[in-house]
């Protein structure tokens, strides 16, 4: 297990390195290496700015600057599950402020191991997909015209498939 | 490659479709993707194994459909028929009748006048959703890389860029700045190094179009590039692609292979002396860099902060070079021009906006998706005709069009046509071709707050009219929500509009107050409503901070249902 955790993390290292290979060092390609980290490790650790920061000869408060400005980029490991509300302009018309409420009432309101599982709550810009509103994204399924009933046996289907 | 190679291609492809009887089209645009249209993809390929017909029909996931709120949808060429919110069990059904020709099958069949597709003239979706985007030889088969082919062996730089000006093609990004004329003053430039640069950080909440060209035809975006490039002298193109588009970057990482592969990207391309790369660049979720010059300090892997212009990108841009920055749609409009030129285009629209416009039709009507329809097309048509209407029978209360930068038209002018022109004159703009549709079930502060809300949180924090102006309004607004707010609030909010429209730095501060500065101006007797008699006519407003003596009995408040 140990193992096979420090290979896993041998070859995403290995991923990074060549993602700052093929940019030679480039500063301009800071923004494209930084993807390529968090594509690798899930979020950018503080070790991983730093390493990047010297492999690119770029000071570390410069990266760090770089990383924390852009909003997708993580500085902190994502949560396990995570329910996220569009907040657009069309789901917003279509009540997707009020499906917040609803959601962050009624939806992994327990952390009881018993109940509903627990998730991270928040909201995005748009996820593109205006046509159906309100949307709402429960990991990485992607539900239309969403209510709480429907955000919950997500949860719970997740829950049971990965059990 | 050669021009006449590249027939080849077209032709050889086109026989091969034509070995089929029909194809089963099944939309991967993103409402349908989301609806289950992967999973039907299957169901529909092996259906068609089962009757003996994977020689017969070919299953194939196309681009967006455009009536993304009836998703998945199918569409089945022999008829032309298409299919709404279809599910794995009517695959069956679909394919039987197809199969035994009985014309049966009429579950979720759309009726072949369907006002939302009859009022539409697509130029620039011409050939979305009707081809694999996944196929460099279908886009090749529908006359795609002819216009540069042409432009590179019959046509010298100033003609392409003269077809351009004289098409009157203006840019689909927000500013509507003549496309024509930026890329001259870019060819003008010092000589050297050039960049083209294809803006599709798609930012505005409501707009999905450059999302749905990029998954959907992505070649058009390419050739488009290259003959921008062709043009003005660039020998290298950025495509900036929103991060959160995952699908979209694969997508069009994967056409780049593909015409690197084929000679259509690369050097010497078309055996001519011009060469051309593209390079894909991931943004990382900060609405600015959609403004060109955060866009262009992206690129160069700095903060996306913008700087004050001139000088305009188009004469000191990436690195410092000239820089032509196009949006998605501006540049897929490149080719038709070149293929059926400049007087043909001009002839459709309005004298000032000429061509067609994309736009996402979203919120309180019945039809929602990606529409085109040429300039000038009323406000009207677009809501009543294409979107079939408000959802309940309900009645619009406004439209709002450009996203956080626009404004909010009420429905006495659903009359007005739509085009750059137009819309400014009413108070709003064009911006990326997002269209809201409000009924009375929207409250007009509580979009505001909205709005400004956005802004607020979008805001890069460089200059700071922005950075604290716009928190200072979302505050007066929210007060305003809230029922704290007194008359004095709404002529600071004025106030506050006018300073930071006049003093910020970029577009998206100086813009932001215009939501507002619409609402104010057509929804006053709205506002005041909540400011002095605490009453919000659409319910939404719960005015938690208001002092209980004074508060009226909010009318109809009790949850208002959405459908």
């Amino acid at each position: 297990m140990n193992a096979d955790h420090n290979s896993e993390q041998r070859s995403r290292h290995k991923q990074l390195d060549r993602a700052l290979t093929r940019h030679q060092g480039a500063p301009d390609a800071l923004v494209e290496v930084l993807h390529t980290a968090q594509q690798q490790f899930g979020y950018l650790s503080k070790e991983t700015l730093s390493y990047i920061a010297a492999q690119m000869q770029l000071p570390p408060s410069h990266v760090y600057g770089v990383a924390s400005y852009y909003p997708f980029f993580r500085l902190t490991p994502p949560p396990e599950r995570e329910v996220t509300i569009c907040a657009g302009t069309a789901c917003y018309v279509n009540g997707s402020s009020r499906l917040e409420k609803e959601i962050r009432a009624h939806c992994c309101a327990t952390k009881d191991p018993n109940d509903t599982p627990a998730a991270d709550i928040g909201t995005a810009r748009c996820l593109g997909a205006c046509g159906n509103g309100p949307i709402v994204r429960v990991n990485n399924d992607v539900l239309l015209r969403a209510n709480v009933d429907d955000v919950n046996a997500a949860l719970a289907q997740q829950e049971e498939d990965a059990s | 490659m050669t021009i006449e190679e590249l027939y080849g291609i077209g032709e050889e492809f086109r026989n091969k479709l034509g070995t089929f009887r029909a194809e089963i089209q099944v939309c991967g645009g993103g409402g349908c993707l989301a609806a289950g249209a992967d999973d039907l993809l299957k169901n529909f390929d092996s259906a068609c194994r089962q009757h003996g017909l994977e020689n017969k029909v070919r299953v194939v996931a196309t681009g967006c459909m455009g009536l993304c709120g009836a998703g998945p949808l199918v569409r089945v060429t022999l008829n032309d028929v298409m299919y709404t919110r279809v599910t794995p069990d009517d695959v069956a059904g679909i394919v039987e009748d197809y199969s035994r020709k009985l014309k049966r099958y009429k579950e979720r069949l759309l009726p072949g006048d369907f006002a939302f597709y009859g009022k539409q003239s697509p130029v620039v979706l011409e050939h979305m959703g009707h081809i694999d985007p996944w196929s460099i030889e279908d886009y090749i088969a529908h006359s795609g890389y002819e216009a540069l082919a042409k432009s590179v062996t019959y046509h010298n730089p100033e003609s392409v860029i003269l077809e351009i000006r004289n098409s009157g093609l203006r840019g689909r990004g927000g500013g509507g700045y003549p496309t024509g004329l930026k890329w001259d003053i870019v060819r003008r430039g010092p000589a050297g190094n050039k960049y083209i640069v294809c803006n599709a950080d798609e930012g505005d909440p409501g707009s999905f179009m450059d999302r749905a060209m990029l998954q959907g035809n992505p070649h058009s975006i390419l050739e488009g590039m290259a003959i921008a490039g062709y043009a003005v002298g660039a020998q290298q193109g950025y495509i900036y692609v929103r991060g959160e588009y995952t699908r979209a970057i694969e997508c069009m990482r994967h056409a780049i292979e593909e015409a690197e592969r084929m000679r259509l990207l690369g050097n010497r391309i078309f055996e001519s002396g011009f060469n051309f790369h593209v390079d894909l660049r991931v943004g990382a979720g900060a609405f600015v860099c959609g403004e060109e010059t955060a866009l262009l300090r992206s690129i160069e892997g700095l903060r996306g902060q913008p700087r004050p212009r001139p000088p305009f990108p188009s004469q000191s841009g990436l690195w410092g070079k000239p820089t032509v920055v196009n949006n998605v749609e501006t540049i897929v409009n490149v080719a038709p021009i070149v293929l059926r030129g400049a007087r043909w285009f001009s002839g459709v629209g309005t004298k000032g906006s000429t061509g067609t416009k994309v736009i996402a039709l979203t919120g309180r009507v019945n039809n929602t998706g990606l529409v085109e329809v040429p300039m000038g097309t009323t406000l009207r048509t677009i809501v009543e005709d294409i979107g079939g209407g408000i959802v309940n029978d309900g009645i619009c209360k406004a439209v709002q069009s450009g996203g956080p930068s626009g404004g909010c038209i009420p429905a006495k002018h659903l009359d007005v046509s739509y085009d750059f022109d137009s819309l400014s004159s009413v108070g709003s703009m064009m911006g990326s071709g997002g269209l809201v549709v409000m009924d009375d079930t929207t409250c007009m502060v509580d979009m505001a707050c909205y709005f400004m809300d956005f802004c607020r949180s979008e805001s890069c924090g460089k200059c700071i009219p922005c950075r604290v102006g716009t928190v200072q309004m979302h505050r007066l607004l929210d007060k305003i929500r809230r029922g704290s707010a007194r008359e004095s609030d709404i002529e600071t909010l004025e106030e506050l509009c006018v300073m930071i429209k006049d003093t910020s730095l970029c577009g998206l501060g100086q813009s932001s107050p215009n939501p507002v500065i619409s609402i104010l101006h057509y929804f006053r007797k709205e506002v005041e409503q909540h400011v002095f008699e605490h009453s919000c006519p659409a319910g939404v407003c719960s005015f938690e901070d208001a002092d209980p003596a004074s508060i009226a009995p909010p009318t109809s408040s009790e949850d208002i249902s959405h459908a």
